[in-house]
């Protein structure tokens, strides 16, 4: 009895080993029975493959966009669509979001929107391996008329993308979400539409979406979804699966990893180009100017940078991946591409 | 002048004693009890009679003039759910008292004689399912039961013996339902999730976590809707209705109401779902579309419970005040 009330020192550290293991196989164990039935669960969210995407509404956010009721499902029609809802922002989230978006947008143009200096992702695909842009060139000169003329409209058309890719935010609160986005359109640095869900953070409800995964990416094609990948741990390395589907419907080849981070490291920089610079780029590049008009541009460019050594920087790799444009030729006036060129031998200076 | 004066002093006393007549007779309707409310509905075999279980009782009426033909005795403080055998001849009876007991009963259909009760659980039994399908030995009949104490269990109703245990859920179980193949049984809690277990072992397949409040209602589709995996509707405090295949985990689709829903059984051929919910009224919700095809008023106040017709016509809708009305639910 003495030894129980008064427990030797021996008898204390085996009571306080028992102790410790004791807490310390709990939770392990309980963890293990968890494990065991997540393993067992396959993820779901969203509709599965062969099942229908139905069209629902969203609320634009940018620009002209902003504030306007849209239905990307019944915008892309009849084309390939990529569609991503985000459910909670993470950095690997938004990340592989980005690389999705950004190739898709980068091959999806069919069209000839306005020679792309503000430096969009289809502008930054590598020379002579986008076949947008080849096929914008061949455009070019099959109908070399028509093309210029249109192209020297000062509002032209949006161009009919050949397929699309989406992002919609889920959030119960739509202006905390529409404040949080236009503070963070320069880092999320997204090329294609986003908008908010008018259902709140668990989307359409005919969508079914899991509100436990992270993202939620569908692939589809009239009306209908080919692949469904429901995102617990969104990743860099599921970038190339899912691009692999939305290029089947594209008739692309699938891109590689190497290929989807080069196109994302491009990105990145091009995010690093202010905006003043990008507006003055995109005066730039239109047709009509004069030499004096040209040299005005400039001049306000230089303005700009001064002798601000990441603003010279800025300019230099800005130019120099538009004079690296497959379609560079077709952008501007000889005296603004002239100018364009000066700027990327300025980097060396 | 002195004509008129004595005629407007006896039609002033007429109207006083009018008013303190009908003040009487209100107060006198204040005092009255108030019929409990309906919790419980359920359709007979063959649809021509409709029991209402509520704290007063058991009552029996016709199809559908509602009209009481007589009340059964039960020994259920409270009468929180009803379900016939799938051969339509016991009626099993659930419900108790909160804190005490939680009681079943199993009566003989029609006389209503109860053949059985016992009372496995300390809290009240929010809710019961018959298996869909006879076990090995053939005479042998077996339902679920959950309630407030986080009991749950499977249960043999010829001899009231708890079978299986389903362990689990953290909060008080509110909604049980075997899928149409008896192949699964799920269980909806307050702790916001549905537990698909295996009917024949009793063990845990899934949880299903998407509801963000408490579970309140579970049904399973009828297995006379054609094809496909089983499918589960659930009703939650989140006002969601959801709609899910539970043997693979998903949530298929789901939709908001105005209000809490309190109650929901599918129609028989599967291709709606009948709702309930607190302002009274009733909804018929596609399935595969999650569209409401039908929205009617259908009691005043809280509409607690729904019974579909075995025509899948109307609806018998159970509400406060011992409120017991017939609803078509055809679409418009």
């Amino acid at each position: 009895m003495g030894g129980t009330r008064n427990p030797t020192r021996a008898t204390r550290a085996i009571h306080g080993a028992i102790a410790l293991l004791a807490l310390g196989l709990a939770p392990a164990l309980s963890a293990e029975e968890e494990r065991g039935d997540a393993k067992s669960q396959e993820i779901f969210s969203g509709p599965q493959k062969g099942e229908k995407l139905l069209p629902f509404k969203v609320t634009g956010v940018y620009d002209e966009l902003a504030g306007k009721e849209l239905d990307f499902v019944a915008e892309a029609g009849e084309r390939p669509l990529l569609l991503i809802f985000v459910h909670k922002l993470t950095r690997p989230s938004f990340g592989l979001t980005r690389q999705l978006t950004d190739w898709v947008s980068a091959r999806g143009s069919a069209g000839d929107k306005a020679p792309d200096a503000a430096g969009t992702a289809r502008g930054d695909a590598k020379p002579g391996t986008d076949p947008a842009s080849k096929e914008k060139a061949k455009a070019a000169a099959d109908d070399d008329g028509s093309k210029k003329a249109d192209d020297r409209g000062a509002k032209k058309a949006p161009a009919r993308e050949k397929a699309l890719a989406r992002v919609v935010w889920l959030d119960d609160d739509r202006s905390a979400a529409e404040e949080y986005l236009t503070r963070a359109r320069r880092s999320l640095n997204l090329r294609v539409p986003i908008g908010i869900s008018i259902d709140g953070e668990e989307g359409p409800g005919a969508y079914g979406l899991n509100r436990n995964v992270t993202l939620t990416v569908l692939v589809g094609a009239k009306g209908e979804v080919s692949a469904n990948f429901a995102l617990v741990q969104p990743s860099d390395t599921d970038a190339p699966r899912i691009l692999a589907e939305i290029a089947k419907l594209m008739g692309e080849k699938p891109p590689t990893a190497e290929e989807i981070a080069r196109l994302d490291r491009r990105g990145r920089a091009m995010a690093r180009v202010p905006d003043k610079l990008r507006q003055l780029f995109r005066r730039l590049a239109s047709r009509e100017l004069s030499e004096e008009d040209v040299k005005a541009i400039g001049a306000k460019v230089e303005e700009f940078v001064g002798k601000d050594r990441r603003r010279r920087r800025a300019l230099a790799d800005f130019a120099g991946r538009i004079t690296g444009r497959g379609d560079f030729d077709t952008i501007g006036t000889p005296a603004a591409r002239e100018l364009i060129r000066s700027w990327t031998r300025g980097a060396r200076r | 002048m002195s004509h008129a004066a004595p005629g407007a002093l006896t039609l002033a006393f007429i109207c006083i004693a009018v008013a303190l007549q009908v003040s009487f007779r209100s107060a006198l309707a204040e005092d009255a009890p108030r019929p409990p409310p309906v919790t419980a509905v359920a359709f007979a075999p063959g649809g021509s009679r409709v029991i209402a279980g509520s704290q007063a009782g058991l009552d029996v009426r016709r199809w559908p003039s509602l009209e009481r033909e007589r009340s059964l005795e039960t020994a259920l403080a409270n009468v929180h759910d009803m379900a016939f055998s799938p051969d339509g001849t016991l009626l099993l009876v659930a419900g108790g008292k909160p804190a005490e007991a939680g009681r079943f009963e199993v009566r003989r259909w029609p006389d209503g004689e109860t053949l059985l009760a016992s009372e496995p659980f300390d809290d009240l039994l929010y809710a019961v399912a018959w298996d869909p399908r006879l076990r090995e030995d053939g005479d042998s009949r077996r339902f679920a039961a959950v309630g407030h104490g986080r009991d749950a269990g499977i249960f043999d109703a010829r001899t009231g013996k708890l079978i299986v245990s389903l362990e689990g859920h953290s909060r008080p179980v509110t909604a049980v339902c075997f899928t149409a193949d008896g192949s699964a049984i799920v269980t909806g809690s307050a702790d916001l999730s549905l537990r698909v277990w295996d009917a024949a072992t009793g063990e845990r397949s899934r949880t299903l976590e998407n509801h963000t409040d408490a579970v309140l209602g579970v049904a399973a589709r009828p297995a006379s809707a054609s094809g496909g995996p089983p499918v589960v509707a659930s009703i939650g405090n989140d006002r969601t209705v959801r709609f899910w295949q539970p043997t693979i985990g998903r949530l298929m689709r789901f939709l908001r109401l105005d209000a809490r829903p309190r109650d929901l059984e599918w129609t028989h051929d599967g291709k709606r779902v009948i709702v309930v919910s607190d302002d009274g009224r009733l909804h018929a919700i596609d399935p595969v579309t999650v569209e409401v095809t039908l929205t009617t008023s259908a009691v005043d106040g809280p509409a607690l419970a729904v019974a579909v017709s075995p025509d899948g016509a109307v609806a018998a809708v159970g509400g406060e005040g011992g409120r017991l009305a017939a609803v078509d639910i055809r679409d418009p």
